[in-house]
């Protein structure tokens, strides 16, 4: 039971974290009908802002260094390259973001090299928040836990009760509508994309250093992100979230098991259909399959995602 | 391109220049090998393989409009297959050497079938993400299963003779991929003349109506995909042939990222474009990699030039080019000029500044300003030391760069028009809005 | 150009067809019948429900409940390319070709279609043959000859139009759905369009939506009224003009 909390609750933080890069993906998608394939890379940028300003201003100055960077980054980005190819089209705009998830990717191995940099968790936060049974719960994932919903909250109260959020959820739906409306949809959308960047990098800021942060995050994280999104629907923040957590919550747990494929096999009945070596492979190995898994079993019931059909 | 009214006499004339250069082209890659070293014959090689994978590829953008971002999967599950097919020869099966790229490109066809009813069940982006999960969710399954597919160490085998080819020599193996490539080329002419071509460009136009027509697009999109990674599938069979070996590196998503930029760069919406693409950077890389420890960096820069600057690639502004040239206009020697400065000096300016960062951030480099007491000890870049912090050094990168931004001062603008005012701008047609 | 298939009883049948969209319910128990050769035209005030309706049977969307019959067979819920290889065939109202493409290439792919030749990669035999001059022959019946070699993006509104219609008719139907075939276009261009579509569907069964009255007593010989979701009247264009319910709809959505 307390390592079913502890998978479980493990499982949620991971997905809040998740759904913190999703949320703005999601949103800039659902306004301009723009995929950034880059935004997994302002995440990424988070983790290594927040790595080299910590020196400086400490921990929780890095935390909001690396937002407001990572914020400024995805501002130039839309500013001065996603609205040269606008005229182009998506495809044009896809490809932009793209060469900027390459670049940017580079760009990191370029200053800080291939491999993980030292971005760890300081020692002031170092300490168990509570315990289940005799699993410790570290603070520190309860402040990533937390971060993700403070921010969860926050965007959706600023959708919700402000005027901007009002305009930005129209032009989510009618983009043409608003600006019609006389509304400047494009200082919004800039606005909109710095602010899901700058997301995208607190969230990298929190998780780096936790995880390894290295140019590979982007990479690992922007497939699930886009799992998310697929599942979740783009343009529906619910959608995100339902996906996120499902994801974070079947990883968790599937990586707790210890059993094989040949176990499941003998379960079966069918110990006789040895696929070579796939016998000794352990359910835990596969984890990071599921979500992949899952995104064809959805694509398979349910085409248009969780929440919507916007195509 | 737009079907123009053309006499008999004048579309005969169109064959030949189309034919003429093509044949030229082939009977140096047939000659090469009289003239070549090995380290260039070598490089052919994977010129050829990164071609057919690129040709193979834009079967799905060029010509059913879908773009594929992990086209990886297809290339290197072609590669393994054919590798476990040469260790079965190797172990006595009598499958014939020659038809080794057909074991790859079936085995990825196949997989193609499965995975391509899924991507394309979506559109437009959605296909995209999907995709990239596919690719992540097969790598995590290969990179796991070693005693199918080698793991890190990969699978090694031998090419075999087969009846009086010995395939040992480079010579063979150059031929052979030659042969290869040419075949798959073909079979993509074929396809896109065919009537089935015709349909897959309707469903790229205007889905709905293909569907309201009577076809199964869904199918048909499946079909396409499952040749695009077949054929993409033969030139990862002709990579494990020539390299005698494969390694599950080659799921990663770096060959789904190469694949894209070379055909970005050469060009999807001209049918040899990948080629020209796949040969400048293979070449490229094949001796620059040698010289700088950022290639990579370089190709991602090149990509975002093309991407703002030329969205049609490069052969696309060599079509735009010849039919301005047919058309009579005047060519600006000038602005051309002007603009070929202004990128080669812009161009100069990044290679300076990326290189001294470069070598600036490198830990040895700190370790040697300490050893040898200078705060800032020089560095090569173009054959002359530079002193990375002097402000010769710098103010010599800002004048490359200032002194590019004025001779492109034009083309400051452009990323929002169109490029093809800016082509009439260089041609010396007035266009709209210059 | 082949005759219809022959056959006895109704081309089209609507039972009791519903859709709803979340809580809306567009269309309530609609009950219709088309017989062979019959043109209908569904008219109605804006927001009655005929863009679903015209949907509903041209495979688009699902309805609610209820059946859809083509001939014998129930195509309710069917995926577009099996309804039109079923006989069903429908343009639309944002003109759709093939703008990369010659005039000949657009009426060659639907023409293909309607031979079966949906997966071919190779052009061999004599059927090839019959598909190139069941083109030309269409092409040439549809007064577009000198314009077959042009790329269909180069071709004016009313050209593209008139190109949208012979596609339609391309593959062969025994039911055409015209989806507002005389939008957007001038006064002049709607009545040399009208006598289009009636060489071009002579003897087939049509039915369309459509919201030009010039247009509809020019094409159709029935009038099916919608209004909030269902059928008023049907009947012929001299008796919907005289119904005084149909006035009613028209006027009261008029008149406040």
């Amino acid at each position: 039971m307390d390592a079913f909390l502890v998978a479980l609750l493990n499982g949620l933080v991971y997905g809040l974290l998740v759904f913190m890069v999703s949320a703005g993906l999601t949103l800039v998608f659902g306004m301009m009908g723009v995929l950034n394939f880059a935004h997994a890379s302002f995440y990424m940028l988070g983790a290594y802002a927040a790595f080299l300003s910590g020196r400086y201003v400490g921990f929780w100055g890095g935390l909001v260094v690396a937002t407001l960077a990572v914020g400024l980054v995805g501002l130039f980005s839309e500013r001065l390259l996603l609205r040269k190819v606008r005229s182009f089209g998506h495809t044009q705009e896809l490809l932009l973001t793209y060469g900027l998830f390459f670049m940017i990717e580079e760009v990191v191995k370029l200053l800080f090299g291939p491999t993980p940099v030292a971005y760890r968790v300081p020692d002031e936060l170092r300490f168990t928040a509570f315990t289940i049974g005799n699993s410790q719960f570290p603070f520190f994932r309860l402040l990533m836990g937390a971060t993700a919903l403070v921010m969860f909250f926050g965007t959706f109260a600023a959708l919700r009760f402000t005027r901007i959020g009002l305009i930005v959820r129209a032009a989510v739906e009618r983009p043409q509508m608003v600006s019609a409306l006389g509304h400047n949809v494009p200082i919004v959308f800039s606005g909109l994309f710095a602010v899901g960047s700058a997301l995208a990098g607190l969230a990298g800021a929190v998780a780096g250093m936790y995880y390894p942060t290295s140019p590979a995050m982007a990479h690992e994280l922007g497939s699930i992100v886009f799992v998310v999104v697929v599942i979740g629907g783009l343009g529906s923040l619910n959608g995100a979230l339902a996906a996120s957590l499902l994801i974070g919550v079947m990883t968790s747990f599937a990586v707790g098991i210890e059993s094989t494929f040949g176990d499941l096999f003998r379960a079966l009945g069918l110990s006789g259909l040895a696929l070579p070596g796939l016998e000794a492979v352990q359910f835990s190995s596969i984890a990071g399959v599921l979500p992949y898994a899952l995104m064809l079993f959805v694509l398979l019931w349910r085409p248009a995602g969780f929440a919507g059909n916007r195509a | 391109m737009p079907p123009q009214e053309q006499s008999p006499r004048s579309s005969a004339r169109v064959t030949v220049v189309r034919i003429l250069p093509i044949a030229l082209v082939l009977g140096a890659l047939i000659g090469l090998p009289r003239f070549a070293d090995m380290a260039f014959l070598n490089a052919m090689v994977m010129v050829c393989i990164a071609a057919l994978y690129a040709m193979g590829y834009n079967l799905l953008w060029g010509q059913a409009g879908l773009i594929s971002f992990g086209h990886a999967t297809y290339f290197a599950f072609g590669a393994s297959c054919t590798i476990m097919t040469m260790a079965a020869i190797e172990g006595g099966s009598s499958f014939p050497t020659p038809l080794l790229p057909l074991a790859g490109g079936a085995a990825s066809f196949l997989m193609g079938l499965v995975a391509g009813w899924f991507a394309t069940i979506r559109t437009g982006v959605y296909f995209a993400m999907i995709t990239v999960a596919i690719t992540e969710l097969v790598r995590a399954i290969v990179q796991r299963w070693d005693s199918m597919f080698g793991g890190e160490a990969g699978i090694t085998s031998i090419r075999m003779a087969w009846g009086p080819i010995g395939f040992q020599k480079l010579l063979d193996v150059y031929y052979f991929t030659l042969a290869w490539t040419i075949i798959g080329i073909l079979l993509l002419w074929f396809l896109q003349r065919s009537p089935l071509g015709t349909v897959i460009r309707g469903i790229r136009e205007q889905e709905e109506r293909v569907r309201f027509l009577g076809y199964d697009t869904h199918a048909l999109k499946t079909l396409v995909f499952a040749i695009s990674a077949g054929v993409s599938g033969m030139a990862g069979g002709l990579l494990a042939f020539t390299n005698e070996s494969t390694n599950v590196a080659l799921y990663e998503g770096a060959y789904s990222t190469t694949v894209l930029i070379n055909t970005v760069i050469g060009g999807a919406g001209v049918f040899l474009g990948p080629v020209v693409g796949a040969t400048l950077t293979t070449l490229f890389g094949y001796y620059v990699a040698n010289l700088t420890y950022y290639w990579l960096l370089y190709m991602g820069l090149l990509f975002m030039v093309i991407v703002v600057y030329a969205p049609r690639g490069i052969s696309g502004l060599g079509v735009d080019a010849v039919r301005r040239l047919r058309s009579g206009a005047p060519v600006r020697w000038d602005l051309l000029g002007r603009f070929a400065l202004g990128w080669l000096v812009v161009t100069i300016g990044a290679i300076m500044t990326i290189e001294l960062i470069g070598a600036v951030v490198q830990p040895s480099y700190g370790a040697l300003a300490r050893s040898s007491g200078v705060a800032w000890p020089p560095v090569r870049v173009f054959w002359v030391s530079w002193s990375p912090a002097s402000p010769l050094t710098l103010g010599g990168i800002a004048l490359l760069f200032g002194l590019g931004a004025v001779l492109l001062r034009d083309t400051a603008g452009t990323a929002s028009r169109n490029v093809s005012t800016l082509a009439d701008a260089i041609a010396g047609k007035p266009g709209p809005g210059v | 150009m082949t005759a219809p298939a022959s056959g006895q009883g109704p081309v089209l049948v609507l039972e009791n067809v519903a859709k709803r969209f979340g809580p809306i319910e567009v269309l309530a128990g609609i009950n219709l019948q088309l017989n062979r050769g019959e043109k209908r035209a569904l008219i109605g005030p804006n927001g009655a429900g005929k863009s679903t309706l015209f949907n509903l049977v041209s495979g688009r969307f699902a309805p609610s409940s209820g059946v859809i019959r083509l001939g014998e067979r129930r195509i309710d819920g069917m995926p577009a390319h099996q309804l039109n290889r079923m006989g069903l065939s429908r343009s639309f109202q944002i003109t759709q070709v093939f703008g990369g493409m010659s005039l000949y290439e657009n009426i060659y792919m639907a023409v293909m279609s309607r031979y079966g030749k949906r997966w071919s990669f190779l052009r061999t035999g004599r059927v090839w043959r019959d598909i190139a001059e069941q083109t030309r022959e269409l092409i040439a019946y549809a007064q577009l000859t000198s314009l077959a070699d042009r790329q269909a993006s180069t071709l004016a509104y009313s050209e593209q139009r008139a190109l949208e219609i012979c596609m339609t008719v391309a593959t062969g139907p025994d039911l055409i759905l015209l989806d507002e075939p005389t939008s957007g276009m001038s006064r002049a261009e709607a009545a040399n369009m009208v006598a289009f579509i009636g060489r071009m569907t002579q003897g087939r069964t049509l039915l369309m939506v459509e919201h030009d009255m010039d247009v509809v007593f020019g094409l159709a010989d029935t009038i099916s009224v919608l209004s909030q979701g269902q059928i008023l009247a049907t009947g012929t264009p001299a008796a919907i003009r005289d119904d005084t319910r149909v006035q009613d709809a028209y006027l009261g959505g008029n008149v406040h």
